[in-house]
């Protein structure tokens, strides 16, 4: 999953930055609400963190302004001002969740975690295809009970190709989606990993979880089972 | 009494009007008198000379009157009133009116040519003018004869048209006095006008009700006003900055804090949290004392329009809905944010315990905001200690514990009240009543 923060303090956006990459995200960050502006439009994000009192434009103006050319990721506002004017008037610029500072890593990684369920049509945190379940909190993957020892990387791949189940991704995606743009990008490091997994997941070959389509890219081609039982799961405070 | 300017201002006319009224009344009176005195005395001398002129002396000293050239017939009426005589110096009465009847008083002798003219009371209870003039009659022989002639006009003091007139004067007087006393009192009532609608608009003011004051005014009261308009602006600005001032401070320590608190140092964790807290209590302190029913009213309905909508989007799993039966008329005055923080709260506390419907209602007679929900309610015990600050209701929820406190501070500095019951089956019931902050329903 691609994450963007823009937070003008470095201290936080350091400390953010590095909770979200040792939760497996790959970061676009930004101090300024321009640039922060430009990476929203121009990246290939699957969620946004932004911060409210920014420079250049404030965070309200930029996910307005996100929202307005189209951008439908999942947004969540850091806030200083925690007061529910506030909190309405972000809702209303477009953000789907906020989080008023000071705040805990592990709240922020969790939220994120839900609104990234919530766009993807999930409502539990485990995934469910069947015999594969795929727990997004511990981010481990099981097939019929037996969790599969994965690397992280490959979780990676299993993980966002089960958010877009049944969507077709191409390769250059998954690469955006999964790595920074140091990093080395090799489209054959995903066709090993895609080859790992099946071998993990899938030993005897009757499950087929991951579908290739020449020329087009890879597939979950596994159904959802359906959501978990009908009360909510504890809502989190705000 | 004498702290009423309106009082002064009557005593001091009316004292200064009866004065006036009382002198003018006086001086005329006297004047009248005086000249009717002089009147009389012209009159009475007239009577004299004219009986000098029917008065003839014989050669031999004999003095008579013919009665048929006397100048006023009232002489001869014994009820006239009108009586003369001529009494010799040597002491002989010489001649008397015919009418004569009553014991008149002495004559008196004086100087050829003296008049003598006074008021008497007689015995009989009249009032008597009385005009005597020493004369002399020269005779052939050369001799003398002196003697006064003496003319009294008595009458009934009560018949005295002078009285008749002194009354009239009197009543005239009276009736102009007080005819004008009563359109003094208008007039200062109608002028004292701006100062009473000066002094209305001041107690509206402090009530709330107003925000600054009708500078149309005369001249002498318009500085009073603009001053105190510009006072209260002044004030209500200085206000604002020293809260806005807390809350920057408060939220520029926010960011700070953060990072520290994610450091994973247990006791940076730990005094970060405790800052936290502190930052929060404080905010909330202030907000409630600055949160008072005054200021533009708001409508309440679309603000609870605009956070149900938040509400949609923060739960959208939870298909909560939010119906605002509120009317659109009510409005309430206090500050906007704290409007906010009291809907969004209560709204927020029924979402995040699972509530699928939640109703927000008025109660226009009892001015009282009902909101209720079809969640897990408070459960056993007294709801009402949700109400103090770090309490909570839901134990497997994290969080701070200060929404329904929050909500008590706020309601409770607008005057209202927060009352929490338990619905059936199942559910929580927040009743509000509104206090000053309703403007109206």
């Amino acid at each position: 999953m691609r994450a963007l923060v823009v937070e003008d303090e470095p201290a936080l956006r350091a400390q953010v930055v590095e909770a979200l990459r040792g939760e497996g995200f790959v970061i676009d960050e930004s101090g300024d609400g321009v640039e922060g502006l430009h990476y929203a439009c121009e990246m290939p994000i699957d969620i946004a963190v932004i911060d409210i009192g920014l420079p250049g434009i404030d965070g309200l103006e930029l996910v307005r302004r996100t929202r307005e050319a189209g951008i439908t990721v999942p947004v969540l506002l850091l806030t200083a001002r925690d007061g529910w004017q506030d909190k309405v008037e972000g809702l209303e610029a477009g953000a789907d969740d906020y989080l008023a500072k000071p705040f805990h890593l592990s709240e922020l990684i969790a939220r994120l975690r839900a609104l990234l369920r919530r766009a993807g049509g999930f409502a539990a945190a485990t995934l469910r295809f069947g015999p594969l379940q795929i727990d997004t909190r511990a981010q481990q993957v099981s097939v019929d009970g037996q969790v599969a020892a994965l690397t992280a990387y490959e979780y990676r791949v299993i993980a966002y190709l089960a958010m877009h189940a049944g969507e077709t991704i191409s390769k250059a995606t998954l690469l955006d989606h999964l790595y920074d743009e140091s990093d080395l990008r090799d489209p054959n490091v995903l066709e090993v990993f895609v080859k790992r997994l099946r071998q993990k997941l899938d030993p005897s070959r009757t499950l087929n979880p991951i579908e290739t389509l020449r020329g087009q890219g890879y597939r979950l081609a596994l159904t959802r089972s359906d959501d978990e039982p009908a009360r909510p799961s504890p809502p989190l405070d705000r | 009494m004498m702290n009423s300017l309106t009082r002064r201002l009557v005593v001091a006319s009316t004292v200064v009007l009866s004065a006036f009224v009382l002198l003018t009344g006086l001086a005329v009176s006297w004047s009248v008198h005086q000249r009717a005195e002089a009147a009389a005395l012209e009159r009475l001398q007239g009577l004299v000379y004219g009986i000098l002129g029917a008065t003839d002396v014989s050669a031999d000293g004999t003095l008579s009157v013919r009665s048929s050239a006397l100048p006023d017939r009232r002489l001869l009426s014994p009820a006239s009133g009108l009586h003369a005589r001529i009494v010799g110096n040597t002491g002989g009465r010489l001649w008397q009116s015919p009418n004569v009847g009553v014991a008149l008083p002495d004559s008196q002798y004086g100087p050829i040519g003296e008049w003598r003219f006074e008021r008497l009371s007689l015995n009989d209870g009249r009032e008597a003018r009385s005009l005597q003039l020493q004369s002399v009659w020269e005779l052939e022989d050369g001799q003398e004869l002196a003697f006064v002639v003496h003319v009294i006009d008595a009458f009934d003091a009560g018949q005295n048209p002078l009285a008749r007139f002194d009354r009239s004067l009197w009543t005239a007087l009276s009736g102009a006095a007080v005819l004008l006393l009563i359109l003094q009192w208008s007039v200062l009532r109608a002028a004292l006008g701006p100062l009473r609608r000066l002094g209305r608009d001041i107690d509206a003011m402090t009530r709330g009700e107003r925000d600054a004051l009708d500078e149309r005014l005369p001249d002498e009261l318009r500085p009073l006003a603009t001053s105190v308009n510009a006072l209260r602006a002044r004030e209500r600005r200085r206000h604002v900055q020293a809260r806005q001032l807390l809350d920057d401070l408060a939220h520029n320590l926010k960011t700070p804090l953060s990072v520290l608190s994610n450091l994973g140092i247990d006791t940076v964790t730990e005094q970060s949290v405790r800052m936290q807290a502190a930052i929060d209590r404080y905010l909330q302190r202030a907000a409630a004392e600055s949160s008072h029913a005054t200021g533009p009213a708001l409508a309440l309905s679309p603000i609870v329009d605009r956070v149900a909508e938040s509400m949609q989007r923060l739960y959208p799993r939870h298909k909560v809905r939010i119906h605002n039966l509120t009317p659109a008329t009510l409005r309430l005055r206090a500050p906007e944010a704290d409007v906010y923080e009291v809907i969004g709260n209560l709204l927020d506390n029924a979402c995040k315990h699972g509530a699928q419907r939640i109703t927000l209602r008025y109660d226009a007679p009892t001015a009282t905001l009902i909101v209720e929900d079809d969640g897990p309610g408070f459960g056993p015990g007294d709801p009402e200690r949700y109400l103090v600050r770090g309490t909570r209701a839901d134990r497997s929820v994290p969080g701070k514990g200060l929404g329904l406190a929050a909500v008590a501070e706020l309601v409770d500095a607008w005057g209202g009240a927060v009352r929490l019951d338990n619905a059936e089956p199942h559910g929580a019931i927040c009743r509000l009543t509104l206090g000053l902050a309703v403007v109206e329903a």
